[in-house]
Formats: structure tokens, sequence, C-alpha cells
């Protein structure tokens, strides 16, 4: 059994999209404001620190942080989200109103009514495309680890356990799984 | 990392559907069964290459006459995968909802963007009939081809060749705008066979300790604009060995008016004042000199630093066989200099002077180094404006002598950006002779029996045995990308008269095409992948001789500015939709690793889309049957593009075919990294890298029959030029660089790289302006202001050719931001496009090219792409909703209106 869980090195980022690019794509998300508004699984948070010239510019790729205690999954009024064993939060299509109430209720702003699968949608490790997620498996940098918390020889979770990644928002209380180096 | 075929995950995670952690509810066979889920399509992989920027190895499944998946190739470094261009190119492209399918015809004036469907017949017929009476009238040079970068444009080979054979005129316009004026100093620095590596930049990034990077959005802009075909510094071939690097105590410093996005993940910042880099390189070089921390062994071996030049002439003393001399100190006397890699008896002469005969000499390095001398740390952090005190530039001179050779200063890959960039270039070079980085491990990397498009040949039918001799009465000289083009120039001042005015590295001179139309030299242009209209200098210039031509055809897959003046819109097949062939070469961690990798047709063209090539052979059919016959009918064979390309492998000498390349993937050759300097002769005057340059002093400097004749730009040793600026306090530089996840100018239609949410915190359409400045001017964040243009005006420097129009100005929303230096404002290359015909978004910024004068730098043809000065204020609620209109319209009558004129 597996539990996965990824870390992301915002210092070896270079900012190139291609993670943000590849999981519209290889997840057949549409594109532009095609139901009114943008859909992306992705996105990026900036912020511009200090005062020039010590200022610096952090970029993290955020996206659904498969929490272990997810406040989506408390909010959804008909249960059409669960944590999956292997780690993944998963919404169900069949079941889901799109109430839009796991949206506000997501700490990390990760979630979004998909009015073209008539469902909330929001990353799922590329569930259904059977391998590694695209981001972590197309980024030129290779700074997304995607690995198993149970693999004694995961990288990810050598990374995690040594304190260098940190969840963001930890005070969200929703126990995030994605972690960055920064 | 291991795949899962989706088979596989689906055993592995199903048995576990019973021990569900939560709720269980449905399994995930079932959820994975949701019909809207997005499953890895089955099909044959097919290989080619991407054309988004300029090539990475790509390859492609096609069901049922669709590309459904996408992905890069499995080779050393890249393995698998490809940037956000290359993965939205299908969609955003090839399948964009706004693709032309037809040709088309203007109707209503030049400039109202307005067409109908035409046919194919009657836009050749059209073509045709204009060729065949120049031709008549014995001119066939007034037909002309302006074609683009080689990723884009389809076979640039052909059409030298069909230029070539036909006697039309063909020009690669915006080699100048691009790396042009870098290669020519890379030519007249460090000679043909060591130029391309100083160019793009190649170096030795694993390996890498230090590097000192201006003017590059590197490393997600690699090599300038993500370049693997072009030259080896794509982002999905570079970012590993900048990882690599950075793992191994890489610093990388950006050195650049504004934070640029990808360098913000580099290890330090240093705001210059634009047009000054020339000055902190030489202000680095006189610490390196002063505190003897230069590499002396490199530069006695492999420069003309020792080179003994006439201390009151300044030009080099020779001997009576016409050698360069100097001075052996242990014979005590003037010598030939010796080959490069011998440096017995050599001196650098520092603080020496040396009489020869009489004359009282001074060696090439002294002359640099009083040439530096003024450069102190305080001086230097006056002329750049660095918001630093002297300290950061001794801390950046020890930090490179620290990590020499593996320390480098690159200027970028691209030129031509202020009228001074040529002598920047050569403070860059000066600099990175005193670090000894070339050919070092992490300096400059000489790449070893380089494959690249520019070495593999260019493949046309050979005279004499394929076809006919050719016509003799048109000289042919090496063009850019390997490429042939003639050695005419097209108006009174020919590039080859001597003295040459333009080195013949100088691949085109725009100004010379504008005037050429405005004087009816040029009649019928066609102008394919490329925006002229956007991205040179001096547009309203520029579109105002577009409607002096006879006849103006405008190629291309989606909607751009420049086919709003066009007469007709060529339907250019995209780039799965047509062969090529295309190489690269870089050093990696172990290896040398060459790719070539050919791109196959993956689709048919759609709609009636069509090669460009098909295009000028149906021209010259009905224009020039004769020629067409003895020349082009091959042009008439079903697969003539792969015995083309085969002829260029073959030309290469390289074990593949274009078939087998599609079929099998790309050809990988790996060598060992190995880091001679002279695996290859130096092809300068000297015979060694010029420190100072003799080809200057003779061709320019100390020619009184060349008009460049003692000017500071043409100096023979590397010189900082102060360029206009800002007069006044709310006056700006506004420079413009590119965003990596857009190719250049081209991709603001592409709707998935133009949604908001992918810029996160860098927004590409707003002008960027620094937080003091922007208070001191009244103006807040998302505040439109009016930018217009002040300058530079050619009182205040005489590079300048001709002067933006008075009055042009543009409205658009701010983005203020700690991240840019206050002298600056910066806009992104392809924001503010001019065109009814492209998305709303992509018209709200502000196209820099209509705020940029014509400029030229001398003997080099910089032409200064980023040399404008605006003025800067809140706009008026009646400018705000001008601009509002032209967003919505597109309709030019509303920018007219804020130029204040009726005509463009």
């Amino acid at each position: 059994m597996a539990k996965y869980a990824m870390v992301i090195n915002t210092k070896e980022c270079v900012r190139c999209r291609t993670c943000f690019v590849a999981c519209k794509v290889k997840n057949g998300l549409p594109v532009g404001k095609k139901y009114g508004t943008e859909y992306h699984r992705l996105t990026f948070v900036e912020e511009e620190i200090g005062k020039y010239p010590n200022v610096r510019r952090t970029f993290y790729p955020t996206h659904c942080n498969h929490c272990d205690k997810p406040a989506c999954l408390d909010s959804c009024p008909v249960g059409a989200i669960y944590k999956a064993a292997d780690g993944r939060v998963l919404t169900i299509a069949e079941k889901c109103i799109q109430c839009g109430a796991c949206v506000s209720a997501c700490p990390y702003d990760a979630r979004f009514i998909n009015k073209e699968k008539g469902c909330a949608d929001h990353c799922d490790y590329c569930l259904n495309r059977g391998t590694m997620p695209a981001c972590a498996e197309l980024c030129p940098a290779q700074c997304i680890y995607f690995g198993d918390l149970e693999d004694p020889n995961s990288v990810v979770a050598e990374m995690i356990a040594s304190g260098k990644a940190k969840p963001l928002k930890s005070e969200s209380g929703t126990d995030p799984q994605v972690f960055y180096i920064d | 990392m291991s795949k899962l075929s989706r088979r596989d995950f689906l055993k592995t995670t199903g048995a576990v559907t019973a021990g569900l952690l939560i709720t269980p509810t449905l399994s995930l066979e079932t959820l994975a069964a949701n019909p809207n889920v997005n499953p890895e399509p089955e099909g044959k992989w097919v290989h080619s290459a991407c054309s988004m920027c300029t090539t990475c190895p790509m390859k492609f499944k096609v069901v049922d006459g669709k590309i459904v998946e996408v992905s890069g190739e499995d080779v050393p470094l890249q393995e698998g995968r490809v940037c956000a261009k290359g993965l939205s190119g299908i969609e955003g492209r090839v399948y964009a909802p706004d693709r032309i399918y037809h040709p088309l015809k203007r109707v209503g004036k030049k400039g109202e963007g307005k067409f109908v469907r035409c046919s194919w017949d009657e836009l050749i017929g059209a073509a045709a009939k204009n060729l065949k009476q120049y031709i008549a009238e014995g001119h066939p040079e007034r037909f002309s081809i302006w074609w683009s970068c080689p990723a884009q444009t389809d076979n640039p080979h052909f059409l030298g060749y069909w230029a070539r054979v036909l006697g039309t005129e063909i020009s690669y316009v915006h080699g100048q705008n691009c790396f042009g004026e870098k290669q020519v100093e890379a030519n007249i620095t460090f000679g043909g066979n060591h130029a391309s590596t100083w160019l793009y930049p190649s170096i030795d990034w694993a390996h890498n300790k230090y590097a000192l990077v201006s003017a590059m959005n590197f490393p997600a802009c690699g090599g300038g604009n993500t370049s693997f075909g072009a030259g080896g510094n794509s982002t999905p071939f570079v970012a590993p060995l900048v990882k690599y690097a950075r793992n191994h105590g890489q610093k990388m410093v950006s050195v650049d008016p504004r934070l640029a996005d990808s360098a913000a993940s580099n290890q330090g910042w240093l705001p210059i004042k634009p047009g000054t880099d020339g000055a902190l390189c030489n202000g680095i070089a006189n610490l390196l000199i002063s505190r003897c921390q230069y590499d002396s062994d490199f530069l006695l071996k492999y420069t003309n630093a020792a080179q003994l030049i006439d201390a009151k002439t300044l030009k080099a003393v020779k001997d009576s066989r016409g050698r360069y001399l100097v001075w052996d100190f242990i014979k005590q006397k003037a010598i030939p200099q010796l080959t490069a890699g011998f440096s017995k008896g050599m001196t650098l002469g520092l603080g020496e002077t040396f009489n020869v005969n009489g004359v009282t000499c001074k060696t090439a390095f002294q002359l640099y180094a009083e040439e530096v001398a003024p450069f102190t740390p305080e001086k230097v952090v006056e002329i750049c404006e660095l918001p630093f005190g002297p300290e950061k530039v001794v801390e950046i001179a020890d930090d490179m002598a620290a990590a020499a050779p593996a320390a480098i200063h690159t200027p970028g890959f691209t030129a031509g950006r202020y009228s001074n960039w040529f002598q920047v270039i050569r403070c860059s070079s000066a600099l990175n002779m005193l670090l000894g980085s070339f050919g070092s491990r992490g300096g400059y990397y000489y790449m070893k029996n380089e494959i690249g498009i520019s070495s593999m040949g260019v493949g046309w039918p050979v005279p004499g045995v394929d076809v006919p001799e050719y016509p003799t009465d048109v000289e042919w000289v090496a063009g850019p990308w390997g490429t042939l083009r003639p050695a005419r120039g097209i108006d009174e001042d020919p590039e080859y008269r001597k003295p040459r005015r333009f080195h013949q590295a100088v691949q085109s001179l725009p100004w010379y095409q504008i005037d050429a139309i405005e004087s009816g030299k040029i009649r019928t242009l066609l102008s394919t992948a490329e925006n002229p209209s956007y991205y040179l200098t001096n547009i309203r210039r520029v579109n105002r001789a577009f409607q002096k031509l006879d006849l103006f055809i405008v190629g291309d897959q989606v909607p751009k500015d420049t086919m709003d003046w066009a007469d007709f819109i060529l339907p250019e097949c995209s780039y799965v939709e047509r062969a090529m062939l295309y190489a690269g070469t870089l050093s990696g961690i172990n290896t040398q690793l060459s790719v070539v990798f050919g791109r196959a047709k993956i689709l048919e063209p759609l709609g009636e889309s069509k090669p460009v090539t098909y295009f000028l052979s149906e021209i010259a059919k009905q224009a020039a049957p004769d020629t067409f016959k003895k020349y082009l009918a091959f042009t008439d064979k079903e697969d003539w593009e792969s015995e083309w390309n085969n002829r260029r492998l073959l030309q290469a000498g390289l074990p593949v075919t274009a078939e087998e390349l599609a079929e099998n993937g790309p050809l990988v050759i790996e060598r060992e990294l190995n880091y001679d300097v002279l695996f290859q002769p130096i092809k300068t005057r000297s015979g060694r890298f010029e420190l100072y340059s003799n080809e200057l002093a003779e061709e320019c400097y100390f020619n009184k029959e060349s008009v460049w004749y003692q000017l500071p730009g043409v100096y023979p040793v590397p010189k900082h030029i102060d360029i206009a600026g800002p007069k006044n306090y709310d006056e700006f530089y506004l420079s413009n660089g590119k965003a990596s996840w857009h190719q250049r100018n081209a991709t603001q239609n592409n709707r998935i790289l133009m949604e908001d949410a992918l810029e996160g915190g860098m927004p590409f359409e707003p002008i960027y302006i620094n937080a003091d400045k922007a208070k001191e001017l009244g103006i807040k964040d998302g505040d439109w202001v009016t930018v217009e243009s002040v300058g530079p005006i050619k009182k205040d420097d005489p590079r300048i050719y001709e002067e933006v129009p008075r009055g042009t100005r543009d409205v658009v929303p701010a983005r203020v931001t700690e991240t840019i230096h206050p002298s600056t404002c910066f806009t992104h290359f392809g924001a503010g496009h001019r065109s009814k015909s492209m998305i709303e978004k992509a018209r709200i910024g502000l196209p820099h090219g209509h705020f940029l004068p014509d400029s030229i730098s001398p003997y080099a043809g910089g032409i200064g792409k980023n040399y404008a000065i605006v003025k800067v204020r809140k706009a008026t609620p009646e400018e705000i909703q001008i601009k509002q209109n032209y967003i919505k319209t597109g309709d030019f009558k509303e920018i007219l209106k804020l130029y204040g004129t009726k005509e463009i």
C-alpha cells in the first residue's frame, strides 16, 4: 500500500509554467474562459518580499494538498469526497451536486466547479493517467518530487522527515500532504 | 521514476479498496470508469520536433488523423520532457480556433484587417504575375522574401535556393533584432571557429561555479529563448544542468534592470541602469587587474593581450612582413606574435613600455588596463546607478576570481539592445578572457565535431549533377544558420563595397529593407513565419512602408499584427504538417551530447493550408517556367522534402536518413567532454582571441575610408559608451524582455498560454514601474498610465537613424513593483498587439516596437531593440476610454486618436 505525498523545491524551480500547462493538457481541462472562468488545478502563489533592491519574489506552484484531515471532505453535504488509501483526496463525480461548499471550505483555494465534468474539480495526482502526476513528470527542472511516504527509499519521505520540506499554511489544521522547500 | 501503465496502476491500488481510511464508497475502478476521465490514448508515437520556439525533439500520437498525445523524446537530459510551449502548441496553435485554413484576400484598406476567402490560384497568380514582370524588367530582386527563425520557417534552405535560381531578394530581416550584432562581435573577437560558443552561449553549465548573467531571463529562457535545435540551450536540456550546478555550489547572479521571472530563482540580482553592463564588466576587470587575479597563462597563450601597439597612434606595430609583434622578455626585443597555444618569452607588459625601432609601444593588455582603470568600484556604482555601495562590485569580482576559470559573464544571447551594445559585448568578452573561462571546465565550452542546424549543409541540389550549373551573375555568401544569401546590397550602399560598411556576418539590415520598400526597390514582399509589424523598430514607419508595396503576402497559421497590412494571407501549414530536420549539441554532465532529429509530416496539412515551399514552387512554375523546369521540377515529386533532408544528412556525414529519424526517433551521439581550446585554429587576424581588435582597428577605427572612422563604437579596445537617457523625473527607459512561457510575440493567440492564472504574479500585459517612482508619480498598482515616446533622439545620440514620430503614445495598466530599477519601465515582448484579429487580452499592453527609434551600432549593425525613452503619467479618463475601445474593437482608428494623427 502506498501513501503518496509531494515535495516541491521552489529553490530549483525556474518558473517556466510547464507544470501548469502539463496539468491542463494531460487532464483535458477546458481552455480559457470557456465556462465563464478559467479552470486550473495549479495555482501560482507569488509574493514580493522586501523593498528595492533587497527584494525577492517567491514562487509557489500550489494545488490540492491531499490533506489528511480534508476540510473539503468535512464540508461536503453528500459525501462525494473521500480520502483514498493511497493518500489521495478524491471526488466522486456522480455524487457531486456542485454546491460549492468544498470550494469555499478549502484553505488552499485548490478546488473549483468544473461545469464540463459536472462536479467539483481539483488535483487528483493524475489518477486517470495512471502514471506519475504530469507536473512531476514533465517539470524541466525536476523540482516536483512525488513519492510514497511508506517507501523507505523514497526521496520524498526523506525530505519530509528531515524537516527541510514544510507544508503551506500549516495552521489550517487540515494536515496537508504537499510540502515545500524554499 | 517508473511509469506504470494504467492497467498496472489499477491492479495495484484496486486491491486495497476494502481498506479505505475514511468513507468507503465507490471503488477506484468505478471512479476511473467515470466517462469524464482522460485516459492515455492508444496509438503509435511518431517522432518529430517542436517548433514553438527553436525546437526540442518531440513525439506525437495520431489517432484518426488527429494528434491526441504529445511528449518530449527519450534522449539524455530531456528524458521525455518539453516545456509549457511545446505542450500547448497543438491545442494552442495547430488546432487554434482562429487557425487560418484558407488563402485570404484583402478587402478594404490596408491596416483595416478585412479579408475574404480566395483561391490558391488567385494568390499564386497575383504573386507570379509580379515576379514575371520583374524578371522581364531585369529586376527579379524587386520580389523579396523575409524569413524568420529556422525553427518556424519552412525549409529556409529551399527558400534561399529558390531565390538563388530566380534572382530574387531574400532577407533574414529579424537577424539584427536577434543575435546578429553578437555574431559579428563573436567573429571579430574570437574568429569563426570559436564564434558560436560565445554566441549562444555554450557554457559547461553543469560544472560552472559562478555565472554573472546580463540581459537574459535565464534559465527558463535558456540561451535567450529556449533554443535547442538552434544552439543547445532549451529549458528541458539546460534546467537539469543548472540544477546539477546549483547542487554543486554554483552561484548565479542576474544583471538586469528588472528582476526577471526566471532569474528570480537565481542567487542574486544586480539591478543596473540600461546600457551600462560594459562599465560593470570594465569595473570588475579593473579589480582583477589591480589585484593580479587574472589568468595570465590564458591571456598569453590564447589572446593577443601581449601584442605590441604604438603608444601614440594606438595602431598595431608590424614587422616588414606585416606580422603582429610581441615583446620577448628573454631576447629583449620584439618578435612576431607566437601561434596560439605558445607563449614562451611573451609578456603582458603591465605598466611597461617597449621601444620597437624607435617607436614607443605598449601591450594590448596595458592599453586595456588603462581603459578600465577609471572604472573604480565607486565609478561603477555611479555609472550603473547600482543601488548598492562599491563593496558590491568588489564582492562580485571576489566571487568571480575565486571561482575562475569556472566563472563566466555573459551579455545574453540576443543583442542589438542599445546603440552601444556592441562594445558592451566587447567588454564582456575581455572580462571572460581575464577569467580564462574559454575552454575551461565550467566555462565556455567548445563543441567538438559539433552537429547543429548550421553544420548540416544546405542540401541544395548539386549543380552539374541534380540540376544545371547555377546562374553566376550574383555572388552568394554565407547567410545565417548555414544558409546562403545574395552578397549584393539592395540599395546604393551595398554591404560588400570596400571598405566594408558592415561586417559580413550582419545578416540583414532592417532599415535598408524599409528604405528599399519606400524607394520602390522592393515591390512585392512575402513575409513568412515572422511578425515584423511587431518586432521591428519604429513600427509606424514599417507599417507605412508596407502600404507602399504593390503586393504584400503574409504567411502564418494564426493571425498577427503584420497580417492587417497584407494584400493576401498565405495559410501556412503548421510545424506538424511539414518536414524539417534539426540537430543540436551541448555539453552535459559527463558527455558532450548531440541529438539529430527529424520532423516528419505528422499530419496532412489541415484545411487548404500548405507549406510555403509549395507556394514558392507554384509561383516559379507560372512566372519562370524555364527556370522551374531546370531547377525546381523536383518539387513536383511526392516526398522531395525527405530527399532534401537526406542530402543534408549526407553532407553532414551522419549515418541516418530522414525516414529513419521519423520512424525510430532521434539519433543521439555522445562524446567525452573535451576542453581543448585549439581544436581548430582561431580565425582572427592575429590568430588569437582579440582583446585589442585588429579588425576593428584596420577596417574601421583607423581607416579613413570607413564611415566609422574614429568612432568610439569601433574603438579596438573594449570601451564603455554612454547612451542617451531619461532627463526628467517622469521619464524612463522602456525596456522589454521575454516571458519564458511565450514564443516571443507569436503565442498571444494561444489561449492556454494566455490564461491569467498561468501568469501567477507576473501578468503579461501591463507595464512594470518601480514602486518608489510610481508613488512619486501618484500611480498605484492597476492604474492606467499614458506612456509617451520622448527619445532617444538624434541630438542626444548620433547613432539614431530615424526617430519615433512625435505623439506616439499608449495607455496601459501599470504594475507597480519593487523588482525594477527606478530608471526603467518594462513590458513583455509580445504584450500589446495591434490587430483586430487577435484576442482582446492581447491588445491590452503596449507594443514596444512603436516606441523604438531606428538606431545603428557601427559595423555590427545592432538595431537598439530595447532603446526607448518614455514619459509616464496617469492616464486621463478620455485616454482610458479610447484605449478600452481599442482593446474591445481592435479598430486602429482608436490608436490613431492617441497618436493625434489620421495616418499611421
